[in-house]
């Protein structure tokens, strides 16, 4: 008599330290991926002068955990790299960067529990994905990004500051405005999901995403005065 | 608004010959192209493996869509070779040629660009090559071969499926929100776009886990594949000879200091200076008409 094949029972817990279990992670991871690639093209849809591309990295970092976020950024970029090319494969350390800080900054130092904090992990964020992607920029790309950004830099470099200043310059402008309206919209997205994702997760409720706009349109204006204070010294001497 | 055709498609069918090569003797290629890119400052050898690339999409019959997928050089080439022609990214001193409004027009900037400008440009044409002469399901199954944990390989699988599925749901969330009234551009329809999208998708991720679940996703065992990879000989040599080519050169390169032919090729100054005109004005062009189209529309 034969029997049919049977899947052997998996040896490790099907739970994880989130208490969800492994399947469910191994299928929100990817969607977590596609929405990111998805997001960007969104973003273009709606005309915003803002990429919003990691919006799932922080979703998955901030509900699952840093490194699952950082896996999410990994695949993001291995996957759009096998829809166009390796161009956009370097940057996956800028999204690894960003989802470690958001993971990390809501899980372990408690950084969502309010409106104020959340908006400083995000300005932390930003700050350091462009230090993090101003090198990559330069040294892979010249210093070009293939945007409006660009003609920042260019101007940057006219009034005498040195490349890798004029990309940080013009990349910390983009960047503070992506990662804080990101973060945010990642936040109203997380209060939409079902309790079972974010019963663990210690988070600030309701997004005031106009308030937030309106101080991201202040803090991007206050560092473009500080960054063309800093150009002009740096060029004078 | 349409989202269908904003992701360009990977796989262009077909019958070619480099349709048939083995994707693990594609993947071998792309990476060895990758290292000798940046092993390497030498221009000539950087343009003859873009030409290379270049030269394999008729054979593949995917000259078209690869042109297409080439665009993206057009902003990011002409705003390096721009900016690298008035700040080298290369340790000083430099050599002034020229000069323009406020801008100093350096020789080896030129050139420095064209290395940068090379790397991207033959890394990104035999990836689209590779990229779009195989199908993802032998990809997986070869890159399962290479021992890739299946659950990595399942998850990069699985978003490459999604993401045509999200566009379409894009598009018709964004209809159904605008015969709402909702506004079609601006900060405004950010919440109303992008909450619905991703908390759609999320949840559909239960009914996948417990689909998963259902047929034992985790569970000890081999693991077996529909689709069967089979290496010919003919894969084996031109895998052989890629990566010999490959590491050959890259090792000489790195002997010769990276082969740097900047002291050797110089460029006449009056050249210089038109190109980064011509290449800055190519970069404000690309960005005009960009932010015209997009109002327009």
């Amino acid at each position: 008599m034969t029997t049919a094949p049977v899947a052997s029972a998996p040896k490790k817990s099907r739970l994880n330290r989130n208490n969800l279990p492994m399947t469910l992670i191994v299928t929100l991871v990817p969607v977590c991926v596609a929405l990111n690639i998805v997001g960007g093209y969104i973003a273009s849809a709606l005309r915003l002068p803002v990429y919003l591309d990691m919006i799932g990295t922080a979703i998955s970092a901030i509900v699952l955990g840093p490194w699952w976020g950082a896996l999410v950024g990994v695949l993001t970029n291995a996957g759009s790299s096998l829809i166009s090319g390796p161009v956009s494969l370097p940057f996956a350390i800028v999204n690894v960067v960003g989802a470690l800080l958001w993971g990390y900054g809501v899980r372990s130092w408690k950084m969502g529990r309010t409106i104020p904090r959340f908006f400083i992990l995000n300005i932390i964020v930003a700050i350091a994905c462009t230090i993090v992607a101003a090198p990559i920029i330069v040294l892979v790309f010249g210093g070009a990004t293939g945007n409006g950004a660009d003609a920042l830099t260019g101007t940057f470099l006219a009034v005498g500051q040195n490349l890798v200043g004029s990309v940080f310059s013009s990349n910390i402008l983009t960047s503070l405005a992506d990662k804080i309206i990101g973060g945010f919209v990642a936040l109203a997205i997380i209060e939409a999901l079902p309790k079972s994702l974010t019963a663990n997760v210690d988070i600030v409720k309701a997004t005031p995403l106009k308030g937030i706009l309106w101080a991201v349109a202040g803090i991007v204006i206050g560092v473009l005065i500080v960054v063309v204070f800093l150009a002009i010294t740096a060029g004078a001497n | 608004m349409s989202m269908q055709a904003a992701l360009p498609v990977a796989l262009i069918p077909g019958n070619s010959f480099i349709h048939k090569v083995n994707p693990i003797t594609k993947i071998v290629w792309v990476i060895g192209y990758i290292v000798l890119a940046f092993s390497t400052q030498n221009i000539y050898i950087l343009y003859g493996m873009a030409l290379f690339a270049f030269l394999l999409a008729p054979l593949a019959g995917v000259t078209k869509p690869l042109l297409k997928g080439a665009l993206i050089l057009v902003p990011i080439g002409s705003s390096l070779l721009a900016l690298q022609i008035i700040a080298p990214a290369v340790e000083q001193p430099w050599t002034p040629v020229a000069s323009l409004g406020g801008f100093t027009i350096y020789g080896d900037g030129l050139y420095y660009g064209l290395v940068l400008l090379g790397r991207i440009v033959a890394s990104l044409l035999i990836a689209l090559v590779m990229v779009m002469t195989t199908h993802p399901s032998d990809l997986f199954t070869s890159l399962a071969k290479l021992k890739m944990p299946y659950t990595l390989n399942f998850m990069l699988a699985m978003t490459l499926q999604l993401i045509p599925v999200f566009q379409r749901e894009v598009g018709i969330i964004m209809s159904a929100q605008k015969s709402r009234g909702m506004k079609g551009s601006g900060f405004a329809a950010v919440l109303p776009s992008f909450v619905p999208v991703f908390v759609g998708a999320i949840e559909r991720v239960q009914q996948l886990s417990i689909s998963l679940e259902s047929r034992g996703f985790g569970s000890d065992g081999m693991k077996t594949s529909f689709r069967q990879v089979r290496s010919r000989p003919s894969d084996w040599i031109i895998g052989i000879v890629g990566a010999a080519i490959f590491i050959g050169l890259s090792i000489i390169s790195i002997m010769k200091g990276l082969w740097s032919l900047a002291h050797v090729i110089v460029f006449p100054g009056t050249f210089v200076l038109w190109l980064f005109i011509i290449a800055a004005a190519t970069f404000a062009g690309v960005i005009i008409v960009t932010l015209i189209y997009a109002f327009k529309k």
